[in-house]
């Protein structure tokens, strides 16, 4: 069986076959021409977790990255008429999330506040997120390492989407993801 | 490789980060090792519930921002400056995502199942299990479902993948990466996949781990490349065409029992027929065939004229008769029913062109440019809705089901005598066909999701 080969592999790439599904950047086209809330829903199905994940890990604090998740869905109504349908969704999406994240956690004293308040709950705000083990790894890496490896596992985004997001090239996304694994390996371990 | 060589590319492989090369030697020794394929396993889990939980934590935002539907038109939206946004305009903007989440993620997430009546929906939506990765519309293979388990087909640019779930749960319960998708056939302690590539590979996996049982491989013949070959289990033995051949498997070991060459005349489509034999259409008729030994029971000749030869035709038998649709070249079609132990027609009839046949409860399904229903005993026409389908025709219980296109995105059911339509039901993406057991639909959406809906026989 030279050819047939066993191995599970839930971290593939999805965005990279507009033949197949409506791209989100198609949808997100939909959604600025017309206002279309079921190409908006589905571009929040396939993003929210991932969102969602980020900000939590970026945050630490359940109640602000919800705010943040919310305050990047305005934030993509409102700057909708400004998206590019060329460039991927997906770095542009999650450009804002990071902005709102940075936002929250340094211009906004108040959400200082808060955030040293969530520290002294810290463990137990992140825990009724109810992560596996993976999430206490992803905490200790640096925010460019843990987007990698978020963005590809939770979201599947191609690596040529990760480089475009983090404004480097495909070859230093994958090699930095490569690295960022494996110090999330020692970590967990 | 060894194992300290392969643990090195187990971390790289789970964010898929490795060439087609080093993926290929890693499974390679993956499938002789042990102890790899064990850390495969864990890491694979360990992702699993990690996604799992991000899901988790994805629904718990939609349920817990539970606030009253408030209607923000554009220009109230506008309002809100970008930048020095006060408190409340600040409160009113997190309301308004709020707002925009809660009827967008919740409502219409499911795409607003329409139920017949308020209080028992049609359908329901019993489970939704996203496996990464989409489904080729040109290409692709119908859901199958045995006793216990769904099986489906996912792609994606690294590969092909088929999955097993539990049929009541959605719980994934393995997948294995194959090269090429096929079609499948199943019992339930085996699924078997067919993939046509330079040779054929008929591989018998174990449903319950998905471990490959034994692997049959078959030298294709001559130049015709059939993409979609026709798979089927029947008396203990398994049969597929290939354009050029009929081969016949035996089903416990994977051994050839026989196979039927047709040189001259290309095979086209293949069917299981009643007792010992099996139906094949060749380019100039329909032919039966010994399931034991492949020899000729009878042949029915000359039915294609020269014109029609190479159109697409459909086979389907029940009870002691088979039945044939072919497009007759000049935009219409015909429907042939044949008596199955001796060749001889039974009945004939003009039809619309013809896309599909299914024959089930002495009922003829074709589908045209909608879908046209005879009695499969005398071929008078029965019924008709304007509805064009994708994929077979179910039936469960009296009730028909029927998959809309692209155009019609929506499960249709229909009163298996009269044609009523009892409901329909829309689907978020298109799909290849609705696979029903019981009370439960399966398929497998364009859009890469799985989804398993609760079908009630009344609305």
């Amino acid at each position: 069986m030279d050819n047939f080969y066993w191995i599970e592999d839930p971290s593939v790439p999805v965005s990279s076959n507009p033949d197949h599904h409506e791209s989100d950047e198609d949808l997100m086209a939909r959604f600025c021409a017309n206002q279309d809330e079921t190409a908006l829903s589905t571009l929040l199905d396939r993003h929210m977790g991932a969102a969602l994940a980020l900000a939590d890990l970026r945050l630490r604090h359940t109640g602000l990255s919800d705010d943040a998740v919310q305050e990047t869905l305005i934030r993509l109504v409102k700057s909708a008429s400004r998206y590019n349908p060329e460039k991927p969704f997906a770095p542009w999406f999650y450009s804002i999330l990071r902005n709102v994240c940075i936002d929250l956690i340094r211009k906004e004293a108040r959400y200082r506040m808060r955030l040293r308040e969530a520290a002294e709950v810290h463990e137990t705000s992140l825990n009724r997120i109810d992560y596996n083990p993976l999430y206490d790894g992803l905490r200790c890496l640096k925010d460019k390492d843990r987007e990698i490896i978020v963005l590809r596992l939770l979201q599947d985004l191609s690596f040529r989407e990760i480089a475009e997001y983090l404004g480097c090239s495909e070859s230093a996304a994958k090699k930095r993801g490569q690295r960022a694994i494996r110090r999330l390996r020692k970590l967990i371990n | 490789m060894n194992c300290q060589e392969s643990s090195k590319l187990i971390d790289a492989f789970m964010i898929g980060a490795l060439d087609s090369d080093q993926r290929r030697r890693l499974s390679g020794h993956i499938a002789s090792c042990p102890d790899c394929s064990e850390k495969i396993t864990a890491s694979n889990q360990l992702i699993r519930s990690f996604k799992a939980s991000a899901d988790r934590r994805a629904a718990s935002w939609r349920e817990r921002i539970q606030i009253p539907v408030l209607n923000l038109s554009d220009s109230q939206l506008q309002e809100f400056p970008a930048k020095q946004k006060t408190r409340s305009a600040h409160h009113i903007q997190l309301v308004a995502a709020a707002v925009l989440a809660v009827l967008i993620g919740a409502g219409l997430l499911f795409r607003l199942c329409r139920p017949a009546t308020p209080d028992r929906p049609a359908v329901e939506i019993a489970w939704i299990h996203e496996g990464g990765g989409t489904v080729s519309a040109k290409r692709s293979f119908p859901t199958l479902v045995s006793e216990s388990r769904v099986f489906s087909f996912r792609h994606n640019t690294a590969g092909v993948y088929l999955s097993a779930h539990e049929r009541k749960t959605g719980e994934l319960l393995w997948e294995a990466s194959l090269e090429n998708s096929g079609p499948i056939a199943a019992d339930d302690q085996h699924v078997y996949v067919l993939e046509p590539s330079a040779e054929y590979r008929l591989t018998a996996i174990r449903a319950t781990d998905g471990k490959p049982v034994w692997q049959y491989r078959h030298t294709r013949l001559g130049s015709r490349f059939v993409l979609e070959p026709t798979l089927f289990i029947h008396n203990d033995a398994l049969y597929w065409e290939n354009g050029k051949e009929v081969v016949c498997i035996k089903q416990e070991t994977g051994t050839l029992l026989w196979s039927r060459q047709f040189e001259e005349h290309s095979v086209r489509a293949l069917s299981p027929g009643q007792g010992d034999r099996i139906f094949t259409v060749l380019n100039t008729g329909i032919t039966a065939l010994n399931a034991s030994d492949g020899e000729m029971i009878w042949s029915c000749d000359h039915i294609f004229s020269e014109k029609i030869q190479a159109g697409p035709v459909w086979i389907d038998s029940e009870k002691d008769a088979v039945f044939l649709a072919y497009d007759n070249g000049e935009g219409g079609g015909k429907l042939i029913c044949l008596d199955g132990k001796t060749g001889t027609s039974r009945w004939s009839r003009e039809t619309g062109k013809p896309l599909n046949l299914t024959v089930l409860k002495d009922r003829v399904f074709l589908k045209t440019k909608g879908l046209d229903v005879f009695s499969a005993s005398t071929g008078v026409a029965l019924w008709s809705v304007d509805i064009q389908g994708c994929g077979p025709v179910s039936e469960n219980k009296g009730i028909v089901y029927l998959v809309g296109g692209r155009a019609q995105k929506s499960v249709f059911a229909f009163d298996l005598q009269q044609g009523r339509n009892i409901w329909s039901f829309p689907l978020c993406s298109s799909c290849s066909g609705l696979a029903i057991v019981e009370q439960w639909g399966y398929f497998r959406g364009h859009d890469g999701l799985l989804y398993a809906l609760k079908l009630n026989r009344r609305g």
